[in-house]
């Protein structure tokens, strides 16, 4: 075959791609090379010259990551000379290594540990003084740098150049005085510093939140999401004895994050042991809120809640699984009897959800996250990508820098991705219904106004590049839907532009961009006003936003599971106010936030990390996520809150495993048809590949 | 041969390469992988049929490969005493299938397959009495699988005293149907009272049942035994065991290579080092290292004083229970010494662990070669005393002269070995047979008996503690310099004085800690003569630093299995002596 | 068979009338045990007060029993507990799990940890048989290490 190569290693053929390294091909075969420059997401640099190895032909041992099979090509690993290299190659990198093993961080997962027992010599030749550099430097307030155990394999500032295109790092000096360094006055804010410890392969790069807390054979180790943003990064939530959350890492899953994560959701694993969570249920008494054992509270909740009835409401969240979420609905409406659920308190524009439900339940959003890298252009249209998701801001600058795909940006603000984005369209927020017209007006070929602030010459130039394409990806923020006035507009003018793609043989998926890690969950399980599970319809209901307006008219019972309102950044006084008027709040929370402060009832939730269950995320992919640790104080998981809410009330909430919820949503939703634990299985799967 | 499965049409082939071989080196240990329809027909010849004569069934084990196609393999391992081959067979078996027994052919197989259903769940078919040996009767589930918890307590702290119940709901969770605080409570009801099924025809029949045990001043440990009489005279017997079995096989599996070797001193208790002894060699077989000869020789020294500790328990306590309460005192006064030099040389009076991975843990201390100089000296009027006191005492002979009689065939039958074996007048003893740790520079005999009975045992014991003198002492006299361990930082600790100075020997010193070394992947087993007969420890490597499988070949376990035949026709006061003349130390039957 | 009665009696009479007693009367007598006695834990300093524990947790990554937990933090100005940057803010040992192995005092980098021939540590409650750091902690200034439970000194 033209495109494969066939070489010997170590006396094993083996045929691979063309351009594939050595050093992967030996990988093939199971043959182990050391390494630390070397990553299999970075450009090779031959830098730490560890996986030297002897190529018949080649006078001098070469760079197995740098080297590039070739056919016939006959490589020796296992041989005494080879591993002479490695040893020697070894001493040289601990000449200057610091004798910190004891206090340094990485001990026990350390890759120069290993790789020097498996490959070093026993014993030090070296007896005089090594090199000293003042340590530990902190490069910002998460990330800390000890110079001298170093070894200048360059990963951290690749990483910052190559993938995060945020380079605050930098290699200072040069030749033996080389060292890594901020710029003056800078620190190390790129919102993917983290990535730089997990790949830095010694104790050299440090995060401060997890110094000193754990060794490795104190840690155990549960797969889980993260639960900060709609993409669901896959973690690894590590802790100690089963009850100290200590750090999130990344989880290497290649169709969603990669091998990484953003700062946001990995510095975040303090909050689990927050000293403020709430340990045990609270009752308000006497005006104070006062301790109370579940049962009292549940039973007061139950009383305020069916008192109210049909003017009760619940709101749900965006942020807790979908068996929660699903029995949430189901409590409300079945138990307390009303139909006023919701997923969100934010105002949303009338028809936006309808138009939504039906845009999802017709699959109309079947976009793949690791496509985005396959698509020859990306149409990213009303999100500010780097902040609300941000692995997908890798992704797009994967795709642009390294594949040399196109990039059309359309926000209202100067957001960083506008640097890569041929054209930028920048429309005029409000007139998102109008700007999206013109679009699809000119992609189809119709003639068009501009009208929404966007130059002429922009919107040709846009729709020239997508027409041009062989596959768009399309992406749209489903704020962009639901605060445009007309919503429904938006979509329509989606779908003509899909269309008229799709006319002219271009391949197109459409990603609706969510905020919440279970936002598509949430809706699909029916906490949604007027829908049932499955976009089913149901008697109308209140939105979120619409209960706090009637509060104390027609709404005079809340309940809220994992939301904030007091909190919101516009709204504070009017739904602070709004709260006080209810006759029952009932807040289920992990701690006592600004709106749990008005509440009669207060119900302490387990986080995710003590929970089990599913969530599913912008590319409509559905994710397990585990206990990690043991529940915290008394607090119980939402599912169970409900569970023992209802059977309280007298109703038949019969499950004795969260897999059974899960059963019955995959009976009662049928997007999740065939949906199980075991076929989700450690990387998700998406929910289109499970019917 | 090694790696083709013998299957039935393949056994004549393969006896005929085993009879060739049979006089060469390579005949000397042979392995082979069979296929569990051949298994009987391949043992029946083996040991009836071909002339091969396998008479002594060492062993019969599992492993569990979780994943591999076949999930378990068995182990099989025999031997032809006295010459001194040795056959191994390995069978793979997958999940729900089901093996044919070999008690047939040796009985012995019985409690070994017994104990490998219990542990594992493979079903011996033909088996005369399938049951659970060590675990009680209700256990649900089958411990050593991969897929089966190690339950524990959670080790309590200032941060978790006290926080006792949700340990207990912690173990009900983690083990489907059990109730642990139901469990103790029904406990009563479960056990079962006769043992095995022909107990009950037996009281059918109008014998009596007799339980001893497992609370018994005499029984040597938590022993249980069931009689049938008639009257007064004992017509059969059998045994319950399990009583002090705490899992030390599958929590070897949880630890690096190191701490598991504090596991091995709690099996044989009375001989800990020797147990050390026995893992390290089977662990350093896999490593491929051999210690230097000062390491052997002071191994060799340990050994042989541990041999006298482990006798002189024995003779006290089979002393006492006779009745010569004063042996029993002066045994453990003589005792005394060989303890105080245990702890001048390691710290610990038992359970030094002290013999480690590649020599010892550290050199012999000052005053070292002095308490063990005075020892030999203090030690031989001493044992003739013991001598004088018991040997022709008309009490003593009463008690033991023709009592608990085992025939040659039926010892070979049951896999007995050590004093038990050589009472009944087979000179075979792993140290001359199968040389290990320099034995083969020292020169000792090895004494016989003619009648194998209680009083036969002891005389060859005390002889053994004469001939351990003897070794001792030419292993103080003879000892080299040079060092004790292998200097490969690799395996073991560097000197503490490189710490502060290498960077790599301080990293070897941080991983071989925590993580252990790490062996290549394979198995080992490497006999050796316990006070109580061939023992020896099975070690599996998966090529991690924690042991994927450890399995102690247990002599007293087998030895255990023959006393019902040393006690028909005898009465209940002469359990007893049998007892005693078995030595069995139960932390290593019931492991 | 009266004769080697009689001469077992010989044997036992000799004794109890001419043997040294070897009993020693405990608590009144203690036996000196030998330099190398593993028992109590004791965390040493250094001559000028600084803890020696670095709080690197290998003893507790060595102990076959899991009996140590350590939990490690950063010296700070005005708060320097031991050299370098990082020192045990808890360190604890549970002596009733412990089995006495040494293996924390051969994994200890810095001989911080070392087990001393005090064997009188029996107590009444499992509680008081967990050692918390001041419990482990040698005080200061230090005597001499090998006075530390030397039952003769």
């Amino acid at each position: 075959m033209p495109d494969e190569v066939t070489l010997t290693i170590d006396g094993k053929q083996i045929t691979v791609p063309k351009g594939t390294l050595v050093i992967e091909a030996a990988k093939k075969l199971g043959i182990d090379i050391p390494v630390f420059c070397y990553h299999t997401k970075l450009e090779p640099v031959g830098a730490c010259r560890q996986c030297l190895v002897k190529i018949e032909g080649f006078p001098k041992p070469q760079v197995s990551c740098s080297t590039q099979v070739a056919e016939g090509m006959v490589v020796h690993v296992n041989t005494p000379e080879v591993k002479q290299m490695w040893e020697s190659m070894l001493e040289f990198l601990l000449i200057n290594h610091p004798l910190d093993c004891p206090v340094c961080d990485r001990g026990g997962e350390c890759p120069l540990q290993d790789n020097t027992f498996k490959y070093g010599p026993p014993d030090s030749r070296f007896e005089h003084e090594k090199r000293h550099f003042e340590k530990p430097v902190p490069l910002s307030s998460l990330v800390l740098l000890d110079r001298e155990r170093c070894i200048l394999c360059f990963r951290c500032v690749r990483f910052q150049r190559e993938i995060a295109d945020q380079p605050d790092i930098y290699v200072a000096n040069r030749g033996y005085g080389d060292y890594i360094d901020i710029f003056p006055g800078k620190p190390f804010e790129s919102n993917f510093s983290g990535n730089t410890i997990e790949l830095c392969p010694v104790g050299a790069l440090l995060s401060s939140l997890f110094r000193f807390r754990a060794r490795p054979w104190e840690i155990t180790k549960t797969e889980s999401i993260c639960p900060n943003c709609g993409v669901g990064c896959n973690i690894t939530i590590d802790d100690r004895r089963r009850r100290y959350v200590v750090r999130f890492l990344a989880r290497i899953n290649d169709e969603v994050n990669e091998h990484w994560l953003c700062d946001r959701g990995r510095f975040n694993s303090h909050t689990i042991n927050d000293p403020d969570r709430l340990v045990k249920p609270l009752v308000r008494k006497n005006g104070e809120l006062q301790e109370a054992t579940w049962e009292e509270a549940l039973t007061v909740a139950l009383e305020g809640m069916r008192a109210a009835g049909s003017h009760a409401g619940g709101i749900g969240s965006p942020a807790r699984t979908n068996e929660a979420n699903y029995l949430f609905q189901k409590f409300m409406r079945q138990v307390i009897g009303t139909n006023n659920v919701d997923y969100t308190f934010e105002k949303r524009t009338d028809g936006s959800t309808g138009a939504l439900a039906s845009a999802i339940a017709s699959v109309f959003f079947n976009g793949r996250i690791s496509d985005i890298a396959e698509s020859d252009a990306i149409l990213c249209l009303g999100s500010d990508i780097s902040y609300d998701l941000p692995l997908l801001d890798l992704w797009i600058k994967k795709a642009v820098r390294k594949l040399g795909k196109n990039l059309v940006f359309a926000y209202p603000l100067k957001a960083e991705l506008a640097k890569y984005a041929r054209p930028f369209l920048s429309y005029h927020y409000g007139q998102e219904a109008e700007f999206t017209r013109e679009l699809a007006s000119a992609v189809s070929g119709t003639s068009w106004q501009p009208l929404a602030g966007v130059r002429m010459e922009d919107i040709d130039l846009a729709s020239e590049v997508l027409k041009s394409a062989n596959y768009v990806t399309v992406m749209v923020a489903k704020s962009m839907i639901e605060s445009a006035e007309n919503g429904r507009d938006v979509l329509k003018s989606l779908q003509w532009i899909a269309d008229s793609l799709k006319s002219r043989n271009v391949r197109v998926q459409v990603m609706l961009l969510v905020q919440g890690a279970n936002t598509f969950g949430a809706m699909d399980v029916g906490l949604l006003p007027g829908y049932l599970p499955g976009y089913k319809p149901a008697d109308k209901g209140l939105t979120g936003w619409e209960m706090l307006e009637k509060a104390g008219s027609d709404i005079s019972a809340l309940w809220i599971m994992g939301q904030n309102p007091a909190r919101d950044l516009f709204h504070t006084e009017a739904f602070t106010a709004a709260l006080q008027k209810l006759d029952m709040l009932v807040v289920q929370d992990h701690i006592l936030t600004e709106t749990a402060r008005y509440a009669h009832v207060v119900l302490p939730s387990s986080t995710f990390a003590e929970t089990e269950g599913t969530f599913t995320n912008t590319e409509r992919r559905i994710q397990r996520i585990n206990p990690a640790i043991r529940r915290v104080g008394n607090s119980k998981a939402d599912t169970d809150i409900i569970i023992e809410a209802a059977s309280l009330a007298g109703a038949d909430f019969n499950y004795s495993k969260v897999e059974e919820i899960l059963t019955e949503i995959s009976n009662t939703v049928p997007q999740y048809q065939g949906v199980t634990f075991d076929a989700i299985g450690p990387f998700g799967r998406y929910l289109g590949d499970l019917k | 041969m090694a790696n083709t499965l013998v299957t039935k049409d393949l056994i004549p082939q393969t006896i005929q390469d085993i009879a060739q071989k049979a006089q060469t080196l390579e005949g000397k240990e042979i392995h082979l992988r069979a296929e569990k329809e051949a298994i009987l027909h391949l043992c029946q010849a083996l040991r009836n049929d071909s002339g091969l004569n396998y008479n002594f069934l060492s062993d019969i084990t599992a492993v569990d490969y979780y994943t591999a196609e076949s999930r378990f393999e068995l182990v099989y391992r025999m031997y032809s005493i006295p010459e001194g081959r040795r056959l191994w067979i390995k069978v793979p078996v997958g999940i729900d299938q089901e093996v044919d027994t070999v008690t047939s052919v040796w009985k012995n197989a019985d409690w070994m397959e017994r104990e490998v259903f219990d542990m594992f769940g493979i079903r011996f078919s033909g088996h005369p009495d399938l049951r659970r040996i060590l675990m009680p009767a209700n256990w649900i589930g089958h411990p050593l699988r991969k897929d089966h918890p190690i339950g524990s307590e959670e080790v309590q702290f200032t941060v978790n005293t006290g926080d006792i119940t949700s340990q207990i709901e912690f173990l009900n969770s983690r083990f489907e149907g059990m109730d642990f605080f139901g469990y103790v409570e029904r406990g009563s009801e479960l056990n079962t009272l006769y043992g095995a099924e022909k107990m009950k025809k037996y009281e059918e029949e109008g014998k009596i049942i007799l339980n001893m045990g497992p609370q018994h001043p005499s029984t040597h440990g938590v022993l249980r035994v069931i009689l049938a009489l008639e009257g007064e005279t004992i017509v059969d017997a059998d045994l319950d065991i399990g009583y002090l079995h705490t899992g030390i096989e599958k929590q070897a599996e949880q630890l690096i290579y190191q701490q598991a070797l504090t596991l091995t001193d709690r099996m044989d208790y009375v001989s800990p080092l020797m147990n050390n002894l026995g893992y390290s060699m089977s662990v350093e077989k896999i490593l491929g290292v051999e210690v230097p000869p000062r390491g052997q020789y002071l191994r060799v020294l340990l050994a042989e004083l541990t041999r006298i500790g482990s006798h002189l328990v024995w003779l006290g306590t089979h002393a006492l229970e006779i009745g010569a309460v004063t042996v029993f005192l002066y045994c453990f006064q003589d005792r005394e010494l060989l303890l105080d030099i245990f702890e001048l040389l390691s710290g610990q009076r038992m359970m030094t662990s002290w013999i480690n991975i590649g020599g010892l843990r550290d050199d012999i201390p000052e005053g070292f070669t002095h308490a063990v100089k005075n020892f030999l000296e203090v030690f031989p009027p001493r044992l003739k005393e013991y001598h004088t006191l018991l040997t022709n005492n008309p009490i003593w002979l009463k008690r033991t002269k023709g009592i608990g009689y085992l025939s040659l065939e039926d010892a070979l039958d049951y896999g007995v070995s050590g004093p038990i074996l050589r009472a009944a007048g087979m000179e075979f003893d792993v140290r001359k047979t199968w040389p290990y740790s320099a034995y083969s520079d020292f020169e000792f005999d090895i004494p016989t008996g003619e009648n194998s009975d209680v009083y036969d045992r002891y005389l060859v014991r005390m002889e053994e503690m004469r001939q351990s003198l003897r070794i001792a002492e030419q292993a103080l006299a003879k000892l080299p310099e040079g060092d004790y361990r292998i200097e490969d930082y690799k395996i073991v600790l560097p000197p503490r004085q490189r710490l502060d100075v290498s960077m790599e020997s301080l990293i070897h010193h941080f991983l071989v800690a925590t993580q252990g070394f790490l062996p290549p992947k394979g198995d080992a087993y490497v006999s050796y003569e316990g006070p109580r007969g061939e023992t020896g420890y099975y070690i599996v490597s998966d090529g991690s630093g924690k042991p994927y499988r450890m399995h102690m070949r247990s002599p007293s376990f087998s030895a255990l299995q023959s006393m019902p035949l040393m006690v028909r026709g005898h009465y209940v006061s002469d359990v007893i002596s049998v007892l005693g003349s078995v030595d069995m130390i139960m932390g290593e039957v019931d492991r | 068979m009266i004769g080697e009665l009689i001469k077992g009696l010989g044997v036992t009479i000799k004794h109890a009338l001419t043997s040294k007693r070897v009993t020693i009367e405990y608590p009144e007598q203690k036996r000196t045990l030998g330099p190398r006695a593993r028992w109590r834990h004791v965390l040493l300093r250094h001559e000028d007060g600084l803890e020696r524990c670095i709080g690197c947790s290998l003893c507790a990554g060595a102990c076959p029993a899991r009996c140590i937990l350590v939990e490690a933090a950063e010296n700070r100005e005005g708060a320097r507990y031991s050299p370098g940057e990082r020192y045990a803010k808890v360190y604890e040992i549970n002596m009733l799990r412990c089995i006495f192995c040494g293996y924390c005092q051969d994994a200890c980098p810095v001989e911080a940890i070392i087990l001393r021939p005090i064997y009188e540590i029996s107590e009444y409650t499992r509680d008081a048989e967990i050692y918390t750091k001041d419990m482990l902690l040698m005080p200061y200034p230090n005597p001499q290490t090998e006075d530390l439970g030397n039952t003769n000194a």
